[in-house]
């Protein structure tokens, strides 16, 4: 037995994913995810990069190949207490309960007991700048909070993954960007393991320690960019050469994919 | 102050105008033919048989009406807990909803004898009928609710495990809740014709001489001008029902707006 401590939390090795119909969504992806590493991946719409996301989180099962969550099947590994926060496209906030109560969700459906919810909401809300908000339902928010609000109802339950399907995708670029050092902020300070779904290259360059491109139809991991940058990174890293010169590797790379 | 008043004349104004241009057109149109009062009476025979009779007619509209919101709100209660019971089954669904559409399409009058030789005449059976006709619309919508939930909701749950019965309590049924609501307004408007027709069929127990009765009789009877109240009574019924209903209704669904 190898040392869990340098097993990889993830472990794909040539998981394929086929519909009945077939239709391939997915062929051969090997790649693995240390823990702690904060990883993106990032394709044209429709290669299967939220397959890909719902595979590691258990939702789909692969059809080919093997796929490890701290050694076991991705459903098992959830069901015997490994914890998964998923954060989804748009916020996905229970549009009748009030953001606490939303935040609440996980740790109600995980029988946490009821005298721990309150400070941890408190925290959770504070951690974003949503304390004031705590009673509003989410039609009252605007899309950054909901996001905000989405961020920590799927960090309350201090998971050891983070899951983020394109969560910044709809927000305008500043919303963007500030929610983009709010969550490096937040995994520097909490240490989860994540991957982040995007098709923004300069979104996956910035969070990221690796960048996975993906080609389309099927889906297939065709290249993985270190970046190298130091931790913390600042909002200034967005301006410097490398950068520039990084975002640029990752276009041209998925430029050639899709022509 | 001032605008609201306007606005309220604004919406009041047209309709309150035709009442009365439709109201002096069927008075002349009465003297002026010489219309037999037993085939039209005038309006103001009507309203005169209304205040003679002013005493049974509101007798009559506290008997319809409690049995109308009996049968609408067992119909109501019935008909969730049927939905529960649908949402948890497509084998469920498939076995009983025939006979869900079975209840809908039977007229009455073909099971009226059974409810008599069950039940009796009377206002029991009215309140049968009422709650057999306002059943469906509360069924049909409101597992269409319970199983009309966002796929990324259902993958939420799924995230953190949760059971079947915390699926149903804490999604599916708040989610059901704006549909459950649109069936009450149907249900509630059909109960009440249930109970007016019931008692044209199953009310002729002592303790059941509501309007549905006294429509029956007046008619026989040939006392066209108390028909008439009779029938303008049922309309004050069926209104009052409305109004009630929907205020509840957006009361209910502020939470729910943004579905």
């Amino acid at each position: 037995m190898a040392n869990p401590a340098t097993n990889p939390l993830v472990a794909c090795d040539n998981v394929g994913l086929t519909f009945p119909g077939p239709v391939q969504a997915l062929d051969g992806t090997s790649f693995q995810l240390q823990r702690g590493e904060l990883v993106s991946v990032v394709g044209p719409s429709g290669c299967g990069k939220s397959t890909l996301l719902r595979l590691i989180a258990g939702l789909i099962a692969n059809t080919s190949g093997s796929l490890q969550i701290a050694g076991q099947s991705a459903m098992e590994a959830r069901r015997h207490g490994l914890h998964i926060g998923f954060v989804f496209q748009d916020a996905t906030l229970l549009p009748w309960r009030t953001i606490q109560d939303n935040i609440r969700l996980p740790l109600e459906l995980l029988r946490v007991p009821r005298s721990e919810h309150a400070p941890r909401i408190r925290e959770a809300l504070e951690l974003v700048g949503l304390l004031d908000f705590a009673r509003a339902l989410p039609n009252q928010l605007s899309g950054g909070m909901r996001m905000r609000a989405a961020l920590v109802r799927a960090l309350i339950t201090r998971p050891e993954l983070l899951l983020l399907d394109e969560p910044f995708g709809a927000l305008d670029e500043i919303t963007r960007q500030r929610l983009n050092e709010d969550l490096l902020a937040l995994w520097q300070s909490q240490k989860w393991s994540g991957v982040f779904i995007t098709h923004n290259v300069y979104e996956a360059v910035f969070l990221s320690q690796r960048v996975l491109v993906m080609s389309p139809r099927p889906g297939k991991l065709i290249a993985d960019v270190p970046i190298p940058f130091e931790f913390p990174r600042t909002p200034e890293l967005r301006g410097t050469a490398e950068f520039a010169k990084l975002a640029a590797e990752v276009s041209s790379l998925l430029r050639r994919i899709s022509s | 102050m001032r605008s609201t008043l306007w606005k309220g004349i604004q919406w009041l104004g047209p309709p309150l105008g035709l009442f009365v241009i439709v109201l002096i057109g069927w008075q002349l149109a009465t003297s002026l033919f010489r219309v037999p009062a037993y085939l039209f009476p005038s309006p103001w025979m009507v309203f005169q048989a209304a205040q003679e009779k002013r005493q049974e007619l509101l007798q009559a509209l506290w008997i319809t009406g409690s049995a109308a919101s009996l049968g609408f709100l067992s119909s109501l209660c019935a008909g969730f807990v049927i939905s529960l019971a649908f949402s948890q089954s497509p084998l469920i669904r498939r076995s009983c909803y025939p006979y869900a559409i079975f209840l809908q399409t039977v007229p009455i009058v073909a099971i009226a004898p059974l409810i008599i030789n069950w039940f009796g005449f009377g206002f029991r059976s009215v309140v049968i009928v009422s709650f057999m006709i306002g059943l469906f619309p509360i069924i049909t919508n409101t597992t269409t609710g319970m199983l009309a939930v966002d796929r990324r909701f259902l993958e939420l749950f799924e995230i953190y495990n949760a059971s079947r019965w915390q699926l149903l309590w804490k999604l599916r049924v708040p989610n059901c809740v704006p549909f459950l609501v649109a069936g009450a307004k149907t249900s509630s408007g059909l109960s009440v014709i249930g109970a007016i027709v019931g008692e044209f069929f199953v009310g002729f127990g002592s303790d059941s001489h509501g309007l549905g009765y006294y429509i029956m009789l007046s008619s026989g009877q040939l006392k066209t001008d108390v028909l008439f109240a009779a029938v303008l009574t049922c309309t004050l019924l069926g209104l009052s029902v409305f109004v009630l209903v929907n205020l509840v209704s957006q009361l209910v669904l502020r939470r729910w707006n943004t579905l």
